[in-house]
């Protein structure tokens, strides 16, 4: 569906750095990186808003800068400030994206307004910050789009509305024909509906791996130095020490079997890897 | 059809998966006919990649059960 493929930029103070990773056909992917990491950026790139330095992104083998008008079409987007005109109320909208886009679907987007309970003719400047949320994501949904872009959708609302947007995403890409590239900083809510996790740091991709295989491969253990240098090469990945003890993070099947450990979290490795050492 | 999965146990997610619809097949709970959830729906139920899903109804399927 979409390939980015060595995508670099580099900004004074910041740069991303050959950044290659894929959403496959009827895949969610999940973009996972401290603020500041990059999935901003690269999110921006997708809807060609930022222009890479390097290296080319393309959707269904075409590269996205050159797409038309029907091809930009396919693609519906969700961004952090929603971008929705303040002023209008949802039936305006309504009329001037049935205008701007051409399989605008008016009847979709009514009944899902109405199932998110927003008003019609109140100003979307007037809207709280859910409700705001949940207009853009109606507007991204009315149209008969292929991928579904979303950055930080979920930032900033409460338990119940994110969840009832990942429940949108969901319907969304039911019937596999669709994809979805997200990006967040709430884990916890891509852990749920992600079947991959692309991970950002500094500008890199730390990882990019199937989610249950990742979080059943990593774990935590609580150990003390000694244990440390007598594990096998290559089983800890990251240390975090703490005055009065340690945790690693490491690969199971490369552990002694009767290790205690813990199950890890996205949270827990974004944790382990900006803040804990490199073991080697 | 009730899955339970756990991620302590040590096993893989997709080996509990494929375990238990095997198990609820022969015990007779899982009637020849019934429909099985989809694999984006138990996906999304379990909170699990459809590609674990997946992995565990095509094992299903190679090892003759579905």
């Amino acid at each position: 569906m979409l390939s980015i493929k060595g995508f670099t930029k580099h900004y004074k103070n910041f740069q991303i750095e050959d950044v290659s990773f894929e959403v496959p056909d009827g895949m969610v992917v999940g973009l996972i990186g401290e603020n500041g990491a990059g999935k901003s950026t690269i999110i921006k790139s997708v809807l060609g808003a930022v222009r890479p330095d390097c290296g080319q992104i393309l959707f269904n083998g075409a590269e996205i800068r050159k797409a038309g008008k029907g091809e930009r079409q396919k693609i519906s987007f969700v961004l952090d400030d929603t971008g929705l005109p303040m002023e209008l109320n949802l039936v305006m909208l309504d009329n001037v994206l049935s205008c701007i886009y051409d399989k605008w679907d008016c009847a979709k987007f009514r009944s899902l307004t109405q199932n998110f309970a927003l008003p019609d003719k109140k100003p979307i400047k007037e809207f709280s910050k859910g409700m705001k949320m949940k207009a853009a994501i109606a507007v991204a949904l009315s149209y008969d789009s292929k991928l579904l872009i979303l950055d930080e959708p979920t930032s900033g609302l409460d338990p119940v509305v994110r969840d009832d947007i990942l429940e949108m995403i969901y319907n969304y890409n039911k019937d596999g024909n669709r994809s979805v590239l997200l990006s967040s900083h709430i884990t916890s809510d891509l852990e749920k509906i992600c079947d991959y996790i692309v991970y950002i740091h500094e500008g890199r991709i730390i990882f990019n791996e199937e989610k249950d295989e990742l979080l059943n491969k990593y774990a935590i253990y609580s150990i003390d130095e000694r244990q440390l240098r007598e594990l096998e090469q290559g089983a800890p990945v990251r240390v975090l020490r703490r005055e009065y003890g340690m945790e690693v993070l490491a690969k199971k099947d490369k552990m002694p079997q009767d290790f205690e450990y813990k199950p890890v979290t996205l949270d827990d490795i974004m944790l382990f890897y900006s803040k804990g050492e490199e073991v080697c | 059809m009730n899955i339970h999965i756990s991620n302590v146990s040590g096993k893989s997610l997709y080996e509990q998966i494929y375990t238990q619809i095997k198990n609820q097949i022969l015990d007779g709970t899982l009637k020849a006919g019934e429909p099985l959830p989809t694999i984006r729906g138990l996906a999304k139920d379990l909170r699990i990649s459809v590609i674990t899903t997946s992995r565990a109804y095509s094992d299903l399927e190679r090892d003759g059960y579905i």
